[in-house]
Order: structure tokens, then C-alpha cells, then sequence
């Protein structure tokens, strides 16, 4: 229990590409408590999805480290649950099939229809119940990303680890999603760390906001939201909320390389 | 008749909207008649106007009644029901041949390093050899009864399914090749639930390409290894310079490959059902 949840100890990403090494990631340290939900938000090509796929076990770092629960992670940890920016369900499979798939691929086929039940309550809790034996090309772009929550969920992972989730979809709708994230993490105490380009969703779903730089991609600066939670989408209209927004903002601005080409081009 | 008019109609008052050419505004079937017609009638007049000899161009009337004897002569049974009952099951073991040979010999490609790197080269040089040029090996090897055939069938027909089988298990998608690494799939669950259903589209791709080729392949067969098939009554009655009959039975195989490829589009559309509506998950 005393160790963190996640920790990311001095870690440095380098691509070697063609045209050279690219500096991806450089000295990245951070520590979150178990239950702790942090965004990272920073300009395109900074390396947030870099760092979650090191977390998650998908890219090796070049330097440092990252222990999840204290051990060293190697390959995808077992207690994490990833999400992509996009759904990617299975075309062949219904959407409770798809919802099924990490039991299946975890435990077999038979397993899985164990937890029928389990996944059909999750797909009522965010509105799908009725869609279960659709198949994905059935849904809208907001139905299919939630199947893929229900998905991320249904194995009860202690990790979220969550890449743009809602990048894709129109404001409102995201804002409902956002909220019923808030409820399910909320409820079950899951750590999480989102990847957003949104100042006001990562400030309204993080107990802390990481900012970082672009290229080579450091931590810039660290916002702490103590907003009461459960969230509601009226604290969006506090002064507080603002106030936060606003130092997210000029940290976002300060470390933002807004590049000769932009300015060239 | 009514409809017709109604049709005119809309025709009239949107002629400055319509930019389809004039094959898309009339129906199919009229189009696809009318060109029959004009094909036949140009046939009739070529083959009667005493330029082309008939024994390289019978009437359309002589091919037909050639083909209209042969439905005869296959539903009262005998010789030539049998020849038919021959070629297609030549050309349906063919199929299944090319569809193990090619799938299997595509996984081995796709997915182990021994077939990437040893055994492609051997087969791109194969495929790119004339491949009738094997067929008296077929013959001495498996006789002229309908073994050569089949096996000169599924050889002409498996490469490119093979190489569609490859190109789909090689291109599976990269978001979801992650999501299963995320989800600690094993290497047999990917290849399984993963790529085998996502190349799906391309196997089929393959299996339309080698449900003709397989036809064809075997009344290559027949025509260089005789036995009893219809290809071979067909080179016979080309021998006896019988022109007609070598368009009716031309005929026959052609709507037998085409019965082939029909069969194999049909079980496409139920099995890689989520094809239909296309753009859903590839986005931009
Ligand atoms: N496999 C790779 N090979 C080479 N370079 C890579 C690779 N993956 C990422 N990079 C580089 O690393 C940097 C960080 O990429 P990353 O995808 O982590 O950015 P990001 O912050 O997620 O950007 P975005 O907000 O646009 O998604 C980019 O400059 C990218 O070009
Ligand atoms: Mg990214």
C-alpha cells in the first residue's frame, strides 16, 4: 500500500529515425498515488503518447524507469487498462463480444460468457444496453468510443491509462462522457493518467494537471485541482475552475514551441 | 407504360441538373439487352456475309442450336453429362486445392521468417514461370485421368491467392495489433482473433481470383492431357473444325466459371459481412 501506485523514474525516450535521433522524452519523473487521476496535456508531438506507451508496456524507454505497484514494468501490466484515441473495436465481433474480448484473451472463451452479466451493466451504464448484439459499423463514433470504456472496464483494471479518449468527438458529447468517466473512476477509486488536448477536461477530471514542453518533451510545470469531487459540470463555471484553466494555459504557452515553420509557412 | 412517361418527365425537367451519362439514366436490363442484340446482330451479318469462313465464325443460329443439343445431350444423360460432371469436379477439387495451397503456403510467408526470407523468392521465380509449362509433368506424374488436371487446376490457381492471403495478414491494423499487445494476447490468439479475421477481405479477394483461374486451369489440362472432361470435347470438336460446338461448350465454361466466382461472392458477402458500409472504422 505505501508504494505509489505508478512511478516514472528518469525517463528518457530517443527515436532513431532515419534523419536522426529524436529526443522524444527527456528526465520524465512522476509519481502517482493509488487512486490519483492526472492529465498530461501538452503540444502535438511532445511525447504524451510516448510516455503512456511506456507506462502500458507497449514502448521500451531509452533510460529510467517505471515500476506500476512496485515492479518494474517489461511488458503490459496485467493491472492496467489502456484507451485509444480511437475505439478500435473488432468489426466481426457484436459489441458484447468486443466488450468480452480481454476476459477471453485473459481467460477463455467459456470465462467469458461468465461475465455476460458484468458486461452487460456496463454497457447499460453508459447507454448501450439495447446495442449489445449490434455490430460496431452500427454505431455512431460517441458509441463505439464508449463500448471501447466498457471494454477498458470489464477486466476491473487499477490502471487507467487513457490516450485522447474523446478527442474525436463533438463538445457535448464528450462532456458526457467525461462525466460518466468522473462517476466510474470516482466510484471505484482507479488510478489514471489522460492524455487530453483539452485544458478544461484534463482541469475538470485531475486531482493534477502535468504540463509539459514541446520537443524534446519535459514536465513543465505541475497545476494541483482541488476541486471537491464527485465533479460537476457547473464547478466548470466557478472563478476557481477559471482560475486553474488560466494557469494551465500560461504554463501550456510558455513551453509551447511555436516553431519557425509555423511562422515560414 | 405510365411509368415510363413519368419517368420522361423527370428526365425532361431535370436535364440541366442530370450530368449522368445516358448508360446510367436508361435501365440495365434495356442496355444490357440492346448490347446483346447489337452483338449478335453484328455476329449474324459478319458470319453470313461470306468474309469470315464458318469454321472460324458459325451463325449465331448454328452455335446456338450447338448449345441448345448439348443441354439436350446433358439432361438425357450420357457421354456429355459426364464430361461436364467431370470438368466441374476437376475445377472444384482445383479450388479447394488452390484455397488450401494458397492460404497455407500465405501464412507461412506472412508469418515465419523461413517463409519470408527462403521460401517467397523460390515462389515469386515459380509464379512468374508460364505455369502450362508443368503440365506434361503433371501428366507423367499423376496420368491423364483427372489428377493432372486438378493439380495443373490448383496450380495455375493458388498464387494469387497465396499472395493475398500474405498481403492481408501482413496489413493488420496498427491501432489494433496494439490493443491486443495491451491486452497480452499470446501469438496464436492474435493470429486467430485477430489477423485471420482482418485479411478475411483480401482471402476472398484471392478466392474470387482462384475460383476462375481454377476453371481455367483445368481445361488448359484437359486440352494438353485429353481424358474424358469437357474441355477435352471441346478440343476434339475444335479437331473436327465442328465450330459451333467449340462456341456452345466455350459457352458452358465460361458460365461455369462465372458460377464459381458468383458462389464465392456470395458466401464474401456473409462472411465478411462488415465490408457492406464501407468507411465506418478507416476514417480518413
Ligand atoms: N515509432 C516512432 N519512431 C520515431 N519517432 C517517433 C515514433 N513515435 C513517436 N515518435 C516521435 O516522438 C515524438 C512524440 O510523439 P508522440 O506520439 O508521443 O506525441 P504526442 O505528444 O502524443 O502528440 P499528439 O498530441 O499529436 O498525439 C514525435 O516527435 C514523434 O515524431
Ligand atoms: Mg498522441
Amino acid at each position: 500500500m505505501d508504494s505509489p501506485a505508478v512511478s516514472v523514474e528518469d525517463v528518457t525516450k530517443i527515436f532513431n529515425t532515419k534523419s536522426g535521433a529524436v529526443v522524444a522524452l527527456q528526465d520524465i519523473s512522476v509519481t502517482l498515488a493509488a487512486g490519483e487521476f492526472i492529465s498530461l496535456i501538452g503540444p502535438s508531438g511532445c511525447g504524451k503518447s510516448t510516455l503512456l506507451n511506456i507506462i502500458g508496456g507497449l514502448t521500451s524507454a531509452t533510460a529510467g524507469k517505471v515500476l506500476v505497484h512496485g515492479a518494474s514494468v517489461t511488458a503490459p501490466p496485467e493491472e492496467a487498462g489502456m484507451m485509444f484515441q480511437k475505439p478500435v473495436l473488432l468489426e466481426w465481433r457484436t459489441i458484447l463480444s468486443n466488450v468480452l474480448l480481454p476476459i477471453e484473451l485473459k481467460s477463455g472463451k467459456r470465462e467469458s460468457t461468465r461475465h455476460t452479466e458484468r458486461a452487460m451493466d456496463l454497457l447499460s451504464a453508459v447507454g448501450l444496453a439495447d446495442f449489445a448484439a449490434k455490430y460496431p459499423h452500427e454505431l455512431s463514433g460517441g458509441m463505439q468510443q464508449r463500448a471501447a470504456i466498457c471494454r477498458m472496464l470489464i477486466s476491473d483494471p487499477q490502471l487507467l491509462l487513457l490516450d485522447e479518449p474523446f478527442g474525436a468527438l463533438d463538445e457535448l458529447t464528450r462532456e458526457q462522457l467525461n462525466l460518466q468517466l468522473d462517476r466510474i473512476v470516482e466510484g471505484v477509486h482507479k488510478t489514471s493518467i489522460l492524455v487530453t488536448h483539452s485544458i478544461s477536461e484534463g482541469t475538470f477530471l485531475s486531482d493534477r494537471v502535468l504540463v509539459m514542453s514541446a520537443r524534446p518533451g519535459r514536465v513543465i510545470g505541475v497545476v494541483d485541482v482541488d476541486l471537491p469531487r464527485p465533479r460537476t459540470l457547473d464547478m466548470m463555471q466557478t472563478g476557481e475552475f477559471l482560475t486553474l484553466t488560466n494557469r494551465v494555459r500560461l504554463l501550456l504557452e510558455s513551453g509551447h514551441d511555436f516553431g519557425d515553420e509555423a511562422i515560414s509557412a | 407504360m405510365s411509368s415510363q412517361l413519368d419517368t420522361a418527365k423527370v428526365t425532361e425537367s431535370t436535364k440541366l441538373l442530370d450530368r449522368r451519362s445516358i448508360w446510367e439514366r436508361i435501365p440495365r436490363s434495356v442496355s444490357l439487352t440492346g448490347f446483346l442484340l447489337v452483338v449478335l446482330g453484328l455476329w449474324q451479318i459478319l458470319a453470313t456475309s461470306g468474309w469470315v469462313s464458318p469454321f472460324i465464325l458459325p451463325t449465331p443460329a448454328a452455335a446456338f442450336d450447338a448449345l441448345l443439343s448439348f443441354c439436350i445431350a446433358v439432361f438425357e444423360g450420357g457421354a456429355l453429362r459426364q464430361a461436364l460432371v467431370i470438368t466441374v469436379v476437376e475445377a472444384l477439387l482445383a479450388f479447394v486445392l488452390a484455397v488450401i495451397l494458397g492460404v497455407g503456403f500465405g501464412f507461412i510467408v506472412a508469418e515465419s521468417a523461413f517463409g519470408r526470407i527462403v521460401l517467397l523468392p523460390f515462389l515469386v521465380a515459380l509464379n512468374a514461370a508460364p505455369k502450362v509449362v508443368f503440365a506434361p509433368v503433371f501428366i507423367a506424374a499423376l496420368g491423364f485421368g483427372i489428377g493432372s488436371k486438378v493439380a495443373l487446376g490448383a496450380f495455375i490457381a493458388f498464387f494469387p491467392l497465396l499472395v493475398d492471403t500474405a498481403a492481408g495478414l501482413a496489413t493488420t491494423d496498427r491501432d489494433k495489433s496494439q490493443l491486443f499487445r495491451s491486452l497480452r494476447a499470446s501469438r496464436m490468439q492474435t493470429l486467430r482473433m485477430l489477423q485471420l479475421p482482418s485479411s478475411l477481405p483480401f482471402i476472398f479477394a484471392g478466392m474470387k481470383t482462384a475460383s476462375v483461374l481454377a476453371v481455367v486451369g483445368v481445361v488448359i489440362g484437359e486440352f494438353l492431357g485429353g481424358g474424358r472432361g469437357l474441355g477435352q470435347q471441346t478440343k476434339i470438336a475444335g479437331d473436327l473444325l465442328a465450330t459451333d460446338r467449340v462456341y456452345a461448350y466455350g459457352f458452358v465454361l465460361a458460365v461455369l466459371g462465372y458460377l464459381f466466382f458468383a458462389a464465392v461472392a456470395f458466401a464474401e458477402r456473409r462472411v465478411v459481412f462488415w465490408q457492406r458500409p464501407h468507411g465506418t472504422t478507416t476514417g480518413s
